[in-house]
């Protein structure tokens, strides 16, 4: 399931690597144990403190929450997140798309980019991610990710992206100012 | 600014020791030791009170002094033998740290704002503290709390001598020459502006509340003895009665006002009115606002006098706000943000102003002064999709719907009140599309809404950082998107704009128009 970075017009949408929804996949079984083990306490107390057909009642719901929560995070949520998720760079504008039920276009001037970070967690790392994050002088919303780009990848757009910058510096008669 | 590690060595460098008194480092003044903690004690007043209810006295004194005064003075001590600053025509320095020592230099041209104030218990020695906002740090990047009157002034004109007018390359004006633009407001303008702010509003809430609960209390738990002890009218009553046992012609009046529920309510309306005045004519006192080339100077105070300095070519966004009451006399405040306003400011009564009352024609003049060129836009309004009326109509009547079920099981007669509550929800909804209104000139973007009351904010589009637009599955289902923009700075104008219920075709078209805009155009602080 790798991704080719095969090379695209700069105007079509180009999506993350499929291994993305791995990555989403894990990030929710996780988040799903650690929820299921706080319902167990509860279920466990329920069962030492109050009745069995309580504790019952209880394990049967939270079974069902969690077999219908796994269903939405692990099969529904990363295949139309994916299908969803995509970024372009035009008119000196990175534009990113992405929700799957709030749809959001996002568009990022690259003269107000203030600098770039790769990311990568233990889990990225195995599945040979990185997460490009962009950071602006904004306030409500300085940063914005892009998750889920093959280290290829993250760094020949990281790399893209300096250059734009830096010659969105030059070209204009502020120089410094221009990036604070 | 840099952030550089420093040697443990408090003593000055040869560096620092020039001829020029502005350059030479120094020490906090030794006032440091106690005035901080002096204004930590008037703040500390309502908290060691409440402690003096919950514990007892002695108790809560002892918890005060071993963990509020004592640590307060160690702090003043540590800051008055650590803190070293000094400031040259090109920055200013501030070492600081007792077991990490770091020296902070911030260049002038990039300090966003600087802000002198003075306290009370500041001004009879002469003193004053002096902050500084830049737009790296989310925090307040230098505080210099204590140093003399002198020195702040010092640095306050070296900071509005070094920031030559970036695109004309002219320096500010001395603060003494007369101004390009000024705007001062009488007491009569404080009374009217205290009269007309939020803070009536409230306290007119906060007392038809407790009086509510108070009349419900007594009525449903019987408990009037009790109640009566802390009925402040009860109280009031038996006072004035002690001191005036006959009022004469004032009879009737006093006990319509103490005894009578409307009477009562009046009371209370007009006490919140005096604090309500009180607090704002102490707070904006001999309130003056100054342009000098591209320098805003902005002055206040009637204890505790501030004094802020920024140039106009910073300011991120300005807000104009008509409340209910403003709106009625055609009254506004201004609110304005730089780069360094980071923090979102959660407190509304905290946020710094640019005008706090004026009028509306008076704001619009103030608002043209500060951003060059936007009166010459004569950009057209425009309005929001015109579904948003049907979509608010069908919202609010499902809650109106929400409402009156419940109540009907009990009155049947309600379910009449129905069918007016859809007519005025529908009403509200034509109004707030009518006054919803954004306009897109070639350097600004004005985004207006409110109907009771009205915001507008005005902002470069050379300072918008990014754009979004969000569209809910409900948005979609309708054809409707918002657009969002964020800015540098948020604490004093709540936010960045946010243009609700386009068509998506012209949200997808204004969004794009605008992220091309801006890109061409250099960011400058």
């Amino acid at each position: 399931m790798r991704s080719n970075p095969t090379s695209v017009s700069p105007i079509a949408w180009q999506q993350l690597d499929p291994n993305v929804q791995w990555l989403w996949r894990i990030q929710s079984t996780i988040a799903l144990i650690t929820f299921a083990s706080i319902l167990t306490i509860v279920f466990a107390v329920l069962w030492l403190k109050s009745s069995v057909a309580a504790a019952s009642l209880w394990l049967a719901g939270t079974l069902v929450f969690l077999f219908f929560l796994g269903w939405f995070s692990y099969g529904v949520y990363p295949k139309h997140a994916y299908q969803r998720w995509a970024f372009r760079i035009r008119d000196e504008v990175l534009e990113i798309r992405k929700g799957v039920a709030w749809h959001q276009i996002v568009a990022i001037p690259i003269s107000r980019i203030q600098h770039v970070d790769l990311a990568s967690g233990p889990i990225e790392r195995r599945l040979d991610l990185v997460k490009l994050q962009l950071h602006t002088a904004g306030t409500g919303q300085s940063q914005h990710d892009i998750p889920g780009l093959s280290t290829f990848r993250a760094r020949k757009l990281h790399s893209e992206l300096l250059l734009l910058v830096r010659d969105q510096v030059h070209s204009t008669s502020f120089g410094p100012a221009a990036t604070g | 600014m840099n952030h550089q590690p420093m040697e443990a060595n408090p003593e000055p460098s040869p560096q620092t020791q020039q001829s020029d008194e502005s350059i030479a480092e120094r020490k906090l003044h030794i006032a440091t030791l106690v005035l901080p903690s002096v204004r930590l004690l008037s703040s500390s007043i309502v908290p060691a009170m409440v402690a003096c209810l919950v514990l007892t006295p002695p108790v809560a004194l002892l918890g005060f002094v071993g963990f509020v005064l004592i640590p307060g003075l160690m702090h003043g001590w540590i800051r008055h033998r650590t803190v070293r600053f000094a400031f040259s025509e090109e920055a200013l320095v501030v070492k600081s740290g007792w077991i990490e020592r770091v020296q902070r230099e911030i260049p002038w041209n990039r300090i966003q704002e600087m802000k002198l104030e003075q306290p009370l218990a500041y001004r009879p020695f002469g003193l004053a503290l002096i902050h500084a906002t830049t737009a790296g740090q989310h925090e307040e990047e230098v505080r210099l709390d204590v140093v003399t009157m002198q020195q702040a002034e010092r640095m306050l004109s070296t900071f509005s001598d070094s920031r030559p007018d970036q695109h004309t390359n002219v320096r500010a004006k001395p603060l003494t020459a007369t101004a390009d633009f000024e705007c001062r407001l009488t007491l009569r303008d404080l009374v009217i502006g205290g009269m007309t702010s939020h803070l009536v509003a409230g306290i007119v809430g906060l007392a038809s509340t407790l009086f509510y609960f108070q009349t419900a209390a007594n009525s449903w738990l019987q408990a009037g003895d009790w109640l009566e002890r802390v009925d402040p009218f009860s109280r009031l009553e038996t006072a004035l009665r002690r001191w005036f046992p006959d009022l004469g012609p004032f009879e009737g009046l006093a006990r319509f006002l103490l005894e009578d529920s409307l009477g009562k309510g009046l009371l209370y309306v007009g006490f919140g009115l005096v604090v309500s005045v009180l607090a704002f004519v102490c707070r904006f006192y001999d309130f003056r606002l100054r342009r000098n080339a591209d320098q805003l100077h902005i002055e206040h105070g009637l204890f505790a006098r501030k004094r802020h300095q920024m140039s106009r070519l910073r300011l991120q966004t300005v807000q104009t706000e008509e409340g209910l009451l403003r709106r009625c006399f055609g009254l506004a405040s201004v609110y304005a943000d730089s780069a360094g306003d980071h923090q979102a400011q959660e407190n509304r009564s905290k946020r710094e102003v640019l005008l706090p009352i004026v009028s509306r024609s008076v704001a619009s003049c103030v608002v043209e002064n500060v951003f060059r060129g936007l009166s010459s836009e004569n950009a057209a309004w425009r309005r929001p999709s015109p579904r948003t009326i049907g979509r608010g109509t069908r919202k609010g009547v499902m809650l109106v719907c929400l409402l009156i079920l419940p109540v009907a099981g009990w009155v049947p007669v309600a379910t009449l009140l129905a069918l007016p509550a859809c007519v005025v929800v529908y009403f509200l909804n034509r109004k707030w599309y009518e006054h919803s209104l954004y306009r897109v000139g070639r350097r600004y973007l004005v985004v207006r809404g409110g109907w009771l009351s009205r915001t507008t904010q005005f902002i470069p589009i050379a300072k918008v950082q990014n754009l979004v637009v969000s569209r809910s599955p409900f948005d979609r289902r309708l054809g409707l998107a918002s657009l969002r923009l964020d800015t540098a700075g948020q604490s004093n104008t709540g936010g960045g704009p946010k243009i609700r219920d386009l068509t998506m075709w012209v949200a997808i078209r204004l969004h794009r128009q605008l992220a091309s805009q801006i890109a061409r155009q250099p960011f400058t602080w």
